[in-house]
């Protein structure tokens, strides 16, 4: 336990732009039962409770509007068995994503874990799972909750439940998908089982220049129609080339518009038909250059590109609002078009990476905290550019999930009858809403507050 | 409430109100084909929009028993309703609606059939991966049902192709979730909690799926293989080569008779034998086909190509369609794919304990044996202590087994699920709440008890 002033107000942030309060104490539990026992403590005491993985979310969920008990899940990171021959990872939710990748290529299982969000190096994936975080390989092979077969959680009355299991298809609803992705507001996850697929035989990388984002985006559309079926593709606007081209280096030509990454993987055999395929695509929408790699040294310097562009923001703005928005893959263009006119609009620059073949918008906007006119703009845009992925048919979040951040823009996109579906789901596990309280939906429909969730009622000697 | 008698009179009034006479059947001759177990519902209902379809929820109020229905084809899954006054037909909401070429994605009417989704989309040369074209198999059914998809390996499971879903709830409220775009992580997963809600947490009126484009080819190949256990290893070395089969199937010797009939298979049968199926490449089907074939022969097998029609035929059969009439009992048997052998032999000493007479397939990556077995006059004891004894069985591996169809008696004496630890508490208390009337499908959720 930790409850010194200092730990409880560092508590109140994490890798989102919001601040919440100070919290009431934070535990680091290091086994399902010892979750169990504080959760039942915090029912018992009416306080609310926020289960917190690494804090690298930016949609706000890890933190607390109100003074809460943090269960801080890093101490739960053993990789408690691995099954190849069953393709399955059991683990605890305190392990990091890349964490379990690297055990399975330094035992030379042949064998990883895909959903690889930009946060990865640290992310866990109790919180993977909890906002049921994307990636950079989603188009073939889905998101997390595509790769999670079972999960162990606590329940907000401090029940441990299982659901789901390492044999799928079990009789009835597919509640492992519903807990995927409900960020915390259902149960606390303690333990997961993860699909794990072998490693493809070939990867083969490009990337191809194009003049413009409207042709990139018909290229995507068209490597697609072909019955080509990347394993990634991504696309990065002129502005971003050129951030990414002073962090890095990479010398990209002054004509070039955009850029995009192609990625193919799978059985050797064939691959050199696709690969060409796909080049005779991108030359047919007028590509200025296409550079194949066939190395994982030559690979990787093509996904530079991409991998630097979060990084190469800190060179020209101390904060970013990343945006998260998706829409119909072949509304893409489109999309990126609107949002640099809403941005534009609103006197603020945007740079924009997509997961271009799922439609995922990530535009950047360039942020200063201390300037609270440039904060309102922000938010504002930001706003707008949700609004337009709704209008375009498609989501307020690709892959980071609602939390605080667009809790109010959930009407966007649900009727009251269906916010009031998923809440009473919500409300028939946690009656008094105290597990991740007043997240995701519209604050209105949360009903008044009766905790006592006074600052010093947590009593110290309950928790051994 | 399961013996109170329905008013005749007020139902009609009520259903003909929302549906007009046009849209509702009472004659038996209409009702009977809608039978469950033997209980007929007093009305087969039609509406022809999702719209209508939830006003009929609301004007019923959970006055009466409702249960959807899509093509009727697995429809003897799970126990008969407890209440039973509508069959709720989603014949009339069959309209392909949105199809995007494009972003290959496709919404559709819960009554649509696979068929009319392959016959639409072929033009296209795409398809929907979750199973071959038949006619009966609707997608809100598929939805509703979650049993898998033929070629998981390749495509995917349903949950992973089923992109967003329409629901009319018990009290009325039509709602969407999900939505044609691959990302989407606003609010909860309701398409997943919807998938294998078996009618009875709403009535799924609409989908939408991902598509994907046709492979250029579907290869087959038979492996007859010395014994079961040696299959079910050619099974996971394929699994942990670096092929990628779409599809592995298993079949024990009794089942490999029923294909004997098959082109080529004449010469296998009577012995153990694997389908795998490849998707792809002409280059990479080859060399994969090619590979498979030195596995198997390296595990004392001898493998054949099978023509792709012959092929899908009998991956039908593998998906639990049996050609000719069924026996009394058919069990949906889970378990790690590695188990699969065990699982054989325990069906197979299961069936001798019990005076039982058996056939089973399995499909291996998804560790699902399906078992259709019999006993003399269908002995209700027999049947039932064939299932018990199985679950014994499989209990170690955290394995199941759900019984999807038997004689009324047997089902009524047993669970026809078996112990669902956890997921029987959420699935009660979610039904609770969003169908407190019980008036959807009542006792046919899993683990939740008829009447609450």
């Amino acid at each position: 336990m930790q409850h010194r002033k200092a730990d409880r107000f560092v508590y109140g942030y994490d890798a989102s732009i919001f601040r919440g309060s100070d919290v009431l104490a934070i535990a680091f539990p290091a086994t399902a039962e010892e979750v169990a026992a504080l959760v039942r403590l915090a029912a018992r005491e009416g306080l609310p409770f926020v289960a917190r993985g690494a804090g690298t979310g930016i949609n706000g969920g890890a933190l607390s509007q109100e003074a809460a008990l943090v269960i801080e899940l890093s101490r739960m990171n053993r990789i408690l068995e691995v099954d190849l021959e069953n393709r399955f990872a059991v683990v605890e939710p305190g392990v990091v994503n890349q964490d379990l990748k690297r055990y399975l290529q330094e035992r030379g299982f042949g064998f990883n874990f895909v959903p690889d969000p930009g946060s990865q190096v640290v992310s866990t994936l109790g919180g993977n799972v909890g906002n049921n975080a994307g990636g950079m390989h989603c188009l073939k092979y889905g998101v997390t909750s595509n790769h999670i077969m079972g999960l162990q959680v606590v329940l907000p009355d401090g029940e441990i439940v299982e659901v789901g299991s390492k044999v799928p298809d079990r009789p009835g609803p597919d509640l492992t998908g519903l807990f995927v992705g409900s960020e915390g507001t259902l149960g606390i996850v303690t333990r997961i089982t993860a699909r794990i697929l072998p490693l493809p035989e070939a990867v083969v990388t490009q990337l191809v220049l194009f003049p413009d984002v409207n042709a990139a985006a018909r290229a995507v559309s068209g490597i697609m129609a072909a019955g080509v079926l990347p394993a990634a593709l991504e696309l990065l606007d002129r502005k971003s080339m050129t951030l990414v081209d002073r962090a890095v280096h990479i010398g990209y030509p002054e004509n070039a518009g955009a850029c995009l990454i192609v990625e193919l993987d799978g059985i050797r055999d064939g691959m050199d038909s696709d690969v060409r395929r796909v080049s005779e695509i991108c030359a047919a929408q007028n590509a200025l250059s296409i550079q194949t790699a066939e190395t994982e040294e030559e690979s990787h310097r093509l996904w530079l590109s991409r991998r630097a562009a979060y990084g190469a923001m800190a060179r020209v703005s101390a904060n970013v609002y990343i945006c998260d928005g998706s829409v119909p893959r072949n509304r893409l263009a489109e999309a990126i078009e609107r949002v640099v006119e809403i941005c534009t609009g609103h006197g603020l620059d945007v740079i924009n990476l997509a997961h271009a073949g799922d439609g995922n918008l990530h535009p950047l906007i360039p942020l200063d905290p201390n300037d609270p006119d440039a904060r309102e703009r922000v938010i504002v845009a930001g706003r707008e550019i949700l609004e337009m992925c709704v209008e375009l048919g498609g989501s307020i979040t690709g892959e980071h999930g609602v939390g605080v951040e667009k809790q109010e823009e959930m009407a966007l996109m649900f009727s009251p009858e269906e916010l009031g579906a998923m809440l009473t789901l919500k409300f028939a596990l946690d009656p008094d809403d105290r597990c991740n309280p007043r997240k995701i939906f519209p604050l209105a429909l949360f009903p008044p507050r009766t905790l006592a969730a006074a600052e010093n009622r947590l009593p110290r000697d309950a928790v051994s | 409430m399961s013996g109170r008698p329905v008013d005749a009179a007020a139902l009609k009034s009520v259903l003909e109100g929302v549906l007009g006479p046009e849209g509702c059947r009472f004659d038996p001759a209409a009702r009977e084909p809608f039978a469950l177990d033997g209980r007929v519902p007093e009305a087969v209902v039609y509406p022809p929009t999702p719209e209508r379809a939830a006003e009929l929820l609301r004007a019923c109020g959970g006055a009466w028993g409702i249960v959807p229905w899509g093509g009727g084809h697995r429809a003897e899954i799970g126990p008969p309703p407890t209440r039973y006054g509508v069959a709720l037909s989603l014949a009339r909401i069959a309209e392909i609606g949105e199809y995007d070429t494009e972003s290959l994605t496709l919404s559709a009417g819960a009554g649509t059939t696979l068929f009319d989704v392959d016959q639409r989309t072929r033009a296209h040369n795409q398809m929907l991966a979750v199973g071959w074209p038949w006619e009966r198999h609707t997608l809100g059914g598929l939805a509703a049902g979650n049993r898998g998809t033929p070629k998981r390996l390749a495509y995917g499971a349903l949950r992973d192709q089923l992109l967003g879903i329409k629901v009319a709830l018990a009290d009325g409220s039509l709602t969407r979730f999900g939505g044609k775009v691959l990302k989407n992580v606003a609010g909860y997963d309701m398409t997943k909690f919807f998938l294998g809600s078996r009618g009875a947490l709403g009535v799924i009126v609409e989908t939408t799926w991902k598509l994907f484009s046709r492979p250029d080819h579907e290869v087959y190949l038979w492996a007859a293989m010395p014994s079961v256990d040696a299959a079910a290893r050619l099974a996971a070395d394929l699994l942990r080569s670096p092929l990628l089969p779409a599809c592995v199937f298993l079949l024990e010797p009794k089942a490999a008779q029923r294909l004997a009939g098959l082109e080529r298979l004449g010469d296998l049968a009577g012995r153990p034998l694997a389908l795998v199926g490849f998707d792809g490449r002409a280059a990479a089907t080859r060399r994969q086909t090619a590979d498979a074939e030195a596995l198997a022969g390296k595990a004392g097998g001898e493998a054949l190509p099978v023509r792709e029609e012959i092929g899908q035929q009998a991956a039908g059969y593998l998906m639990g369609e049996l050609p000719s009439e069924e026996p009394a009992l058919r069990l949906r048997l889970g378990t790690l794919p590695s188990f699969s052998g065990k699982a054989f032999g325990a069906v197979r000493s299961a069936l001798d304990d019990h005076g039982c007479t058996g056939e089973a397939v399995a499909d291996y990556a998804a560790g699902r044996l399906t078992l259709w077995a019999d006993a003399a006059e269908s002995a209700p004891e027999a049947l039932r202590g064939l299932t018990e004894t199985l679950r014994k069985r499989l209990a170690p591996v955290d394995g199941f087994v759900e019984v999807e169809r038997a004689p009324p008696e047997v089902k009524a004496s047993l669970s026809l699920w078996g112990d669902l630890g956890g997921s029987a508490k959420l699935n009660r208390v979610f039904k609770e709440k969003l169908d407190p009337q019980n008036a959807l499908a009542p006792g046919r959720l899993p683990g939740v008890p008829g009447e609450f």
